[in-house]
C-alpha cells in the first residue's frame, strides 16, 4: 500500500466499522470522526512497524474512543437528554425498519459485547485479532460474540 | 441452530455503516502532506548544517606548523623586523645567555621559532600560561628552553 489511491481505498473500505466502533462507545459522530482521523494519521506514522494495519486502526480507535468518553462523562450526561439519537449505519429503503430495531437492540447491549460484535460482524475481524485488539483470550472474544448474537436475535424476534 | 445464527449474521452485515463525511478522508491528508512536508524541511536542514560545518571546520583547526627542512641550514645571522625588536625590547622572551647549546649561532630563540613557523605573540601566550600553571604534580615554571624545544618540535 503506497500509492494516495492505495491508501484512499483503504480508508474508504474500513472507516465505516471504525466509525461505528468509536460510537460503541458513546461517542457522538463528530468525535468519532476526530477519533478516527487521529488514528489514521497515526498508523501512517507508524505504518512500517505495523503488521496488522486493521487490528491496529481498531485498537488505536478503541481506546480513544474509551478515554474520549471516560473524559467526557459529565458533560456527556447533561447533553444525552436533549441530543437526538443518531443513526449508526447507512439509510437504505429496503431494510429500514430492520435498521432501526437493530441499532436500538445494539443500544442495549452490553458495551464489550458490542465492540466484539462490531469487530466480527463490520470489521471483519477473526476472534484472534478481536482478542488483541481488547487484549482478552480469543475464546472470551468468542464467548461474547455469542452472547451478543443471542440477546440480539432475542430482542428483534420479540420486537 | 447454525442457521438461524448465520441467517442473523448476513442480515446485520447486510447493514452497511455509516461512512465519515469527506472531509475526513481530506483532514488525514493534509496531516499527512504537512507531516512530509516537516520531516522534508528537518532533513534539508540537517544536510545544509552538517555542510556547513564541513566547510567550516578546516578553518577552525589550529594550522600545523611549517617545518622547515632539516636540511635547511639556520641562518648565522637573522636580521630581526623592526617590530620584533620592539617585543624583544619589551618583553624579551628567552636570553640566548641562558641556552647556548640550544640557540644556533647569533641566531635570536626568536628567528629559531619563526624558522619552525610560530609567532612571537604565540609564544608570548605560551609563557604566559606557563608562568600561570599551579598545578602541584607540574614546577611552576618550566625553563624556557625546554618550552621552546616542545613547541617548536
Amino acid at each position: 500500500m503506497g500509492s494516495h489511491e492505495d491508501w484512499q481505498r483503504w480508508f474508504e473500505s474500513h472507516s465505516g466499522p471504525l466509525l461505528l466502533l468509536a460510537r460503541q462507545w458513546g461517542a457522538s459522530r463528530s468525535d468519532a470522526e476526530d477519533i478516527l482521523q487521529d488514528a489514521f494519521v497515526r498508523f501512517w506514522k507508524h505504518r512500517r512497524r505495523v503488521n496488522d494495519p486493521a487490528a491496529y486502526l481498531f485498537r488505536s480507535v478503541r481506546n480513544a474512543a474509551f478515554n474520549l468518553v471516560r473524559a467526557q462523562t459529565s458533560r456527556r450526561k447533561r447533553l444525552e437528554i436533549a441530543a437526538a439519537p443518531e443513526s449508526v449505519f447507512s439509510p437504505a429503503a429496503e431494510d429500514g425498519e430492520l435498521r432501526a430495531a437493530v441499532e436500538t437492540a445494539l443500544g442495549r447491549l452490553p458495551v464489550e459485547q458490542r465492540e466484539v460484535l462490531v469487530m466480527k460482524i463490520w470489521g471483519g475481524l477473526t476472534f484472534q485479532a478481536i482478542g488483541t485488539v481488547i487484549g482478552i483470550p480469543s475464546n472470551t472474544a468468542a464467548s461474547r460474540y455469542r452472547y451478543a448474537l443471542a440477546a440480539l436475535r432475542k430482542d428483534l424476534n420479540s420486537g | 441452530m447454525n442457521n438461524s445464527w448465520d441467517e442473523l449474521e448476513q442480515k446485520l452485515a447486510a447493514l452497511r455503516p455509516d461512512s465519515p463525511a469527506p472531509a475526513v478522508w481530506e483532514g488525514v491528508r493534509r496531516r499527512i502532506a504537512r507531516r512530509r512536508l516537516l520531516r522534508r524541511r528537518a532533513v534539508l536542514g540537517l544536510v545544509i548544517l552538517i555542510g556547513g560545518l564541513a566547510l567550516a571546520l578546516p578553518s577552525m583547526l589550529p594550522h600545523q606548523a611549517v617545518r622547515p627542512s632539516q636540511h635547511q641550514p639556520v641562518a648565522s645571522s637573522v636580521k630581526l623586523p623592526h617590530q620584533v625588536k620592539q617585543l624583544l625590547r619589551h618583553q624579551p622572551l628567552v636570553s640566548s645567555r641562558r641556552f647556548p647549546r640550544f640557540a644556533a649561532p647569533q641566531c635570536s630563540e626568536l628567528a629559531y621559532l619563526r624558522a619552525w613557523g610560530h609567532s612571537s605573540a604565540a609564544f608570548r601566550r605560551l609563557l604566559l600560561k606557563n608562568s600561570l600553571r599551579k598545578s602541584p604534580s607540574e614546577p611552576r615554571r618550566r625553563p624556557e628552553y625546554l618550552l621552546i624545544r616542545e613547541y617548536s618540535q
